[in-house]
C-alpha cells in the first residue's frame, strides 16, 4: 500500500466511520440536517488539520523525536481499537442544529483522539500535504457517509463499528513497531 | 452538552497525563560542542590513568561515598580499558599512550604460550578467556594504527592464531581455553567473545592483508548476522553488540554483502531505540518508576560505540545511506548525555578523593573502570561525527 493509502486507511480506522453512525443513530432518530453534516465537516477538517500543520512544533514543545512519538500514537490508536472491540460504538448526547455538530460529531467522533493521533504521526513521518489530503478525503466522506445513512435502521453497524476497531489496533501494533525499530 | 463535552475533555487530559509520564516523556539530548566532548573525552582518559596501579593495573571499582577500593579484577576488562586509551590515541590523543602501554606492559606478563600462539590469561585464576586476548590484540590494531610502530607485530599475529584456534566450525567463538586439558572448553560460547574477536581479526586485516585474518572474519560475520541470536537464544534480537557494530565497520570496504547489511541496519535501530528511551530518564521518584534507572556509563557508553560504528558504515555503504542522518543525531544525543552525566573537576572536590572522582561515572555512589572504558571510547568516536556537522554549510 503507497503512503497515502496507509494515511488514508490509518485516519480511516481512527475515526471509524461505522462508531460515528452509530452514535449519531443512536441519539437522533431522524435524518439529521445537511448542514449539520457540513458543520461538523468544517470543524472536525479544521481541528485535524490544525493538527496537521502543528505537528512539528507540537512535538518540538513536548521534546518528543517523531520516531518516539509513533509508539505512543500507537498506544492511544490501539486503546481507542480496544475500547470500540469491548464496548462498540460510544454514546454521547447529540443537541439539534450547530451544537451537536460541534459535540460529538466533529469533536470526539471526527477529530477522535485517536485521529489527531494519527495526524500529528503521519505529518510529523510523512509531510503535511500528504496528510492533509487523507484528513479531507476521510472526514468528507465520513461525514457525507453518515449524513446519507442517519436516521436508517443500521443493525449491522456497531460490529462494523468492532471489526474496524480490530483493523485500527492491527495498524496500531504496526505504528508501535515501527517506533521501536526506528533509529 | 456541557457536561458531556467536560467529560469526555477530562477524559482525554488525564489520559494525555498518562501518557506523558511514560511513553511520551520528555526526550533530553544535552547540548554538545566539539571542545566539551574533547574535554569529556579527555577528563574520562584522565580518570584511567590517575587509576592506574605501578604495575599496569587500574582500579577496578571505586566507592566514592565509602572513598573504598574493590579488591576485584577482570582481566578482559583490563584489556578494555587499555584498548580504549589506544582507541583515544589513534584518534589524535598520543598523550595515551604511555599509560595504554603500561596496560599492555601487564598482559605481557600474564601471557600463556601453546603451540605458535599466546593468549592472555588470569594470574589469579589460570583462566584463560577468548575476550581478554581479543581485546589485547583489538588494543595493539589500534595502537597500529596511532603509531605505525611494527614493535607488536609478532605478538598481534600469535594473539589472531589463538582467536583462530578457539573459532567453531559454524563461526561462533568458544570463550575459554582450557589449561588442564590443553583444548578450548567446548561447551561454553560467549555473547560478549564473539564479536570482540570479530573486531580484532578485521583490524587484523587492516594491518596486514596478505595473512588471511579475513577468511575467520567472515565466518564470524555470517554467524553474528545470521544465527547467533538464534543458537545462543539472545532474548528480543539482535542483541545490541557494539563489537559487532565496530566489526561491520572496520569490514565496510570489503565489502559486506547484504545479509550484514540487514544485520548493521537491525543493530542501528536498537542502538537508536536505546538512546531514545535512555534521553527521557532523568531519575527521580516519578520518573524513575515508569522509565527505570539511569543506565550506568558502561551501558550507554556501548551503544554511543555502536551508533558511531554503525554512523561510519553508513557513510561508506550507500545501502544504509539514509540511516546515516538519525544515527548522527543519536550518536551527538547519547554523548551529549554521558558528558552531562560525568563528574566534574568542580563537582569532584565535595568528595574523599577528588583525583578518583573527577572525569568518572557514578551510579548509586560506584564507579568500575569499564565506565570511564566506554565512556571515552564513545565519547571520542563521537568527535568525528560533531566535526561533520560543523563543516557542514
Amino acid at each position: 500500500m503507497s503512503g497515502i493509502g496507509i494515511t488514508i486507511l490509518l485516519i480511516f480506522a481512527a475515526i471509524n466511520p461505522p462508531a460515528v453512525l452509530a452514535t449519531i443513530n443512536r441519539a437522533v432518530d431522524r435524518r439529521l440536517d445537511p448542514k449539520v453534516a457540513a458543520v461538523a465537516f468544517v470543524a472536525g477538517a479544521a481541528l485535524l488539520l490544525a493538527a496537521t500543520f502543528a505537528a512539528d512544533a507540537f512535538l518540538d514543545a513536548l521534546q518528543l523525536e517523531p520516531e518516539t512519538f509513533r509508539i505512543s500514537a500507537g498506544i492511544v490508536m490501539a486503546v481507542t481499537g480496544a475500547a470500540f472491540i469491548l464496548f462498540g460504538p460510544f454514546s454521547f448526547p447529540v443537541e439539534d442544529g450547530w451544537k451537536g455538530a460541534l459535540f460529538p460529531f466533529a469533536f470526539p467522533l471526527l477529530a477522535s483522539p485517536a485521529a489527531f493521533a494519527a495526524v500529528l504521526t503521519r505529518s510529523a513521518d510523512k509531510g503535511e500535504p500528504q496528510t492533509v489530503l487523507a484528513t479531507l478525503i476521510v472526514v468528507a466522506a465520513v461525514s457525507a457517509g453518515v449524513f446519507a445513512l442517519s436516521g436508517r435502521s443500521t443493525p449491522v453497524v456497531p460490529i462494523l463499528a468492532r471489526v474496524i476497531g480490530a483493523v485500527l489496533i492491527f495498524r496500531a501494533v504496526g505504528l508501535v513497531i515501527d517506533g521501536i525499530r526506528a533509529v | 452538552m456541557i457536561t458531556a463535552a467536560g467529560l469526555t475533555l477530562a477524559v482525554c487530559a488525564v489520559g494525555l497525563a498518562l501518557l506523558r509520564v511514560t511513553v511520551a516523556a520528555p526526550q533530553h539530548c544535552p547540548e554538545i560542542t566539539p571542545e566539551s566532548l574533547e574535554a569529556a573525552a579527555g577528563a574520562s582518559a584522565t580518570w584511567i590513568e590517575v587509576a592506574q596501579y605501578p604495575d599496569g593495573r587500574y582500579v577496578y571499582e571505586y566507592d566514592r561515598e565509602a572513598d573504598t577500593l574493590s579488591d576485584d579484577y577482570n582481566v578482559v576488562r583490563h584489556a578494555g580499558v587499555t584498548m580504549s586509551l589506544y582507541q583515544a590515541a589513534a584518534l589524535g590523543d598520543l598523550s595515551r599512550l604511555h599509560a595504554a602501554d603500561r596496560g599492555t606492559a601487564w598482559m605481557q606478563a600474564n601471557l600463556i604460550e601453546h603451540d605458535d600462539w599466546v593468549a592472555l590469561r588470569n594470574p589469579e585464576t589460570g583462566l584463560v578467556k577468548l575476550g581478554a586476548s581479543s581485546l589485547m590484540l583489538a588494543g595493539l590494531t589500534q595502537r597500529r594504527l596511532a603509531t605505525d610502530d611494527p614493535l607488536y607485530d609478532d605478538l598481534m599475529r600469535r594473539l589472531a592464531r589463538f582467536l583462530v584456534v578457539m573459532q567453531l566450525p559454524d563461526g561462533a567463538m568458544l570463550n575459554y581455553w582450557d589449561p588442564a586439558t590443553g583444548a578450548p572448553n567446548p561447551a561454553v560460547r560467549s555473547r560478549y567473545a564473539t564479536g570482540e574477536a570479530l573486531w580484532a581479526l578485521a583490524q587484523m586485516h587492516r594491518h596486514f592483508p596478505e595473512d588471511g585474518w579475513d577468511e575467520p572474519s567472515w565466518r564470524i560475520a555470517d554467524y553474528l548476522a545470521l544465527h547467533r541470536d538464534e543458537v545462543e537464544e539472545l532474548d528480543f534480537p539482535p542483541w545490541p553488540d557494539q563489537w559487532a557494530a565496530y566489526s561491520l565497520s572496520e569490514m565496510a570496504d570489503w565489502p559486506l554483502e547484504e545479509h550484514h547489511i540487514e544485520y548493521a541496519r537491525a543493530l542501528a535501530e536498537r542502538f537508536g531505540f536505546l538512546i531514545r528511551v535512555e534521553s527521557q530518564r532523568t531519575g527521580g521518584p516519578i520518573n524513575e518508576p515508569f522509565h527505570g534507572q539511569l543506565t550506568r556509563a558502561a551501558g550507554l557508553g556501548t551503544w554511543v560505540e555502536g551508533l558511531t560504528s554503525m554512523w561510519r558504515l553508513a557513510s561508506t555503504d550507500e545501502r544504509l545511506a539514509d540511516l546515516e542522518p538519525k544515527l548522527a543525531e543519536r550518536a551527538i544525543c547519547g554523548a551529549g548525555i554521558l558528558a552531562d552525566r560525568q563528574v566534574t573537576a568542580a563537582q569532584s572536590a565535595d568528595w574523599p578523593s577528588p583525583a578518583l572522582t573527577a572525569g568518572g561515572w557514578f551510579r548509586d555512589g560506584l564507579t568500575r573502570m569499564d565506565d570511564q572504558q566506554h565512556a571515552l571510547s564513545g565519547l571520542a568516536l563521537t568527535g568525528a561525527i560533531l566535526a561533520r556537522e560543523e563543516d557542514a554549510p
